[in-house]
């Protein structure tokens, strides 16, 4: 099982007062799957996220990727695990306008060991196959909310990662562009990619396979799409 | 994370904020070109005073009036008149005929303003021994210079220096000629050759008479200011300083040591005592100048803090890509010691050019001054400014590490 969850709880503390963010959650997730995680601001998801990919700590529970035992790892371990085995996707994009292109999808090959012709290497891959390699040397804010996500995605994927992460990818969007990006999610997990979409929206959710409901904290629905959404839109250059 | 990485950001931060950067860099600069100043100065000034030694001569012994203690000079340095040393004391002592004594010259000055048929120049006159120019190592250019006979017979010459001739009478010939001084007609008999400037007396810029007649016509004095003996050996110094003093003791009836009416010191002693001074303002100046570095160093830390917080998001992308804790605190500090070894370039390279003025401006004086830009100073610099990069960058680095990735990213 790639990750597994069984009663996760999550509190925040904040002077003494104990907030309850996750009330014990319990699911699992195998290796190429394409899961949404649903729910309307506060009710835990992004919490819910944040641990999934190696950036919080859960307060009790236990959570096991590919096996291992997360909530015994260190700070450094934990940035290990973000550096090797997840990519991210970001609402905002968060891209770093003062690099090019190329650089911002370098950025998560500066932490590992693959040598700067490697890195150019598969960033330059990357960007043609999500349709950018004319942009290489542009500053990101130069881009169109589109493009500035589809360099976000092949960032995600420079490392090769286990798990893509996407927090509200198409929030900052307009239709077409979000339906692009929700194509080309679709066809890397097409591919094999496993991805967790974090989403309030019932229509991105429904690109998934399945859809984990959460709410106050705990897990309302988890459900198979019976009819899944299939994005159209430009096509992931193989 | 490299380090070329980190340089070429710290680059970039410093090229989209110009001003800020500047002034932020302003304190570095300041104090590393002016600790660069100080010591490269001081060197120049150590050059200086060995150059001294060695035109004077380090085989060169003084005799002062008054009582001296090992660490002090005596008193008479400081322009208080005694009035212990004679003409007689002198001659008493090349009487010895001690074979490690040279030659022996006694000295008295005053100034006044010195007129020529239609030039005046305020100068002040030396009056001297004949054995002046084989003591002061100095040669007559055109004439010669007053003889013993004249230098006890209050005769009317006088020898200028190769500058004031200049000064007098500018290209025009002026031996033979006559200047006032005191109101007293002197003959021009010679004139020096010119040696160049130095730190304790400029004799191109001086006159000098017959010590006699400085005595007796223009002072009205009977004691000379100060005797210079001429030692045929460096090894042969503190002999000749006992000979002389035990002359003197024997002549003013002194029987203590500690009762000495004079002091006896060598030139190398006296110069010593000079470069201490010297050695020790160096260092009081080289602090101050290093106070303006921990100013700058306050700086950079400010920026580098302000840094921090308007890179916060850049901060918790970077976590959550996989930066360890220890890599961002290793960019910030790379950051921060770039900023301040850029900061120590530019500081070393207006020091050496503001040094490079100095020298053009003292050796247009007509010192000999030695441009020194020491590769210790330069390396000094190079090394102090990464320090205080390093030093004042580590607080901010430490923050921007300890920054909660959830938090840093939602930052706007």
């Amino acid at each position: 099982m790639l990750i597994s969850v069984k009663d996760l709880k999550k509190d925040f503390v904040n002077d003494e007062v104990i907030t309850p963010v996750l009330k014990g959650v319990t699911f699992d997730i195998k290796k190429g799957e394409f899961v949404s995680i649903m729910g309307p601001s506060g009710s835990g998801k992004s919490t819910l996220m944040h641990i999934l990919s190696f950036l919080d700590k859960l307060t009790e529970g236990v959570y096991s990727f590919e096996d291992r035992d997360v909530s015994k790892l260190n700070d450094d371990e934990l940035a290990e695990m973000r550096s090797k085995k997840v990519g991210f996707i970001f609402q905002s994009f968060n891209l770093l306008n003062r690099s090019s292109v190329l650089e911002n999808v370098m950025l998560p090959l500066v932490y590992t060991n693959f040598s700067s012709e490697e890195r150019i290497k598969k960033a330059k891959d990357l960007l043609e196959r999500v349709g950018l390699s004319h942009r290489l040397n542009y500053s990101p804010n130069k881009l169109s909310g589109g493009e500035k996500q589809r360099v976000a995605i092949a960032r995600a994927l420079v490392n090769d990662p286990e798990v893509i992460f996407a927090d509200e990818p198409t929030g900052n969007l307009d239709s077409k562009s979000g339906a692009q990006v929700m194509k080309i999610l679709q066809d890397l997990n097409d591919q094999g990619h496993t991805i967790i979409l974090v989403t309030h929206e019932k229509s991105t959710a429904e690109h998934a396979e399945r859809i984990i409901r959460v709410k106050d904290g705990v897990i309302l629905e988890d459900v198979k799409v019976t009819q899944r959404q299939r994005a159209s839109g430009e096509v992931l250059n193989k | 994370m490299n380090i070329f990485e980190s340089i070429k950001n710290s680059w970039q931060m410093i090229i989209r904020n110009k001003v800020r950067s500047f002034l932020t860099m302003l304190g570095i600069i300041i104090g590393i070109a002016a600790v660069m100043i100080v010591l490269s100065v001081g060197e120049s000034v150590q050059g200086l005073i060995l150059n001294e030694v060695k035109s004077i001569g380090s085989n060169l012994v003084g005799i002062l009036p008054g009582h001296s203690d090992e660490n002090s000079p005596p008193s008479s340095v400081f322009g208080i008149v005694i009035t212990s040393l004679k003409y007689d004391d002198g001659e008493a002592i090349i009487k010895e005929n001690n074979p490690h004594i040279e030659s022996l010259a006694m000295y008295v000055s005053g100034s006044d303003i010195i007129t020529t048929e239609d030039n005046k120049i305020s100068s002040t006159f030396y009056g001297t021994t004949a054995s002046y120019l084989d003591v002061q190592n100095s040669t007559v250019a055109k004439g010669r210079f007053f003889t013993k006979e004249e230098e006890m017979s209050n005769a009317k010459v006088v020898v200028l220096g190769s500058q004031i001739a200049r000064d007098l009478f500018g290209e025009q010939e002026s031996l033979g000629k006559k200047i006032k001084i005191k109101k007293t007609n002197f003959t021009i008999v010679g004139i020096l050759k010119a040696k160049g400037g130095s730190l304790i007396q400029n004799e191109d810029s001086n006159m000098f008479v017959p010590i006699s007649t400085a005595q007796n016509i223009l002072l009205g004095i009977n004691h000379v200011s100060f005797m210079r003996i001429k030692i045929d050996k460096a090894e042969n110094i503190d002999g000749a300083i006992e000979v002389a003093a035990s002359v003197l003791r024997e002549r003013h009836n002194i029987a203590d040591e500690s009762e000495d009416d004079f002091s006896v010191r060598s030139t190398t002693q006296a110069l010593e005592s000079i470069s201490s001074i010297t050695n020790a303002l160096r260092f009081f100046l080289a602090a101050i100048a290093a106070i303006s570095l921990i100013v700058g160093g306050f700086g950079i830390m400010n920026i580098m803090l302000a840094t921090v917080q308007e890179r916060t998001k850049e901060i918790g992308l970077r976590k959550a890509i996989g930066a360890k804790n220890t890599d961002i605190t290793r960019q910030f500090l790379v950051e921060a010691m770039a900023i301040t070894f850029i900061s120590g370039i530019i500081g070393i390279i207006i020091g050496s050019l503001l040094l490079i003025l100095i020298s053009m401006i003292v050796n247009a004086l007509n010192y000999k001054w030695d441009l020194i830009i020491s590769p210790v100073s330069i390396i000094l610099g190079c090394v102090v400014s990464i320090g205080i990069g390093l030093i004042f960058g580590i607080t901010p680095a430490k923050r921007a590490s300890l920054l909660n990735p959830i938090e840093a990213l939602r930052y706007e």
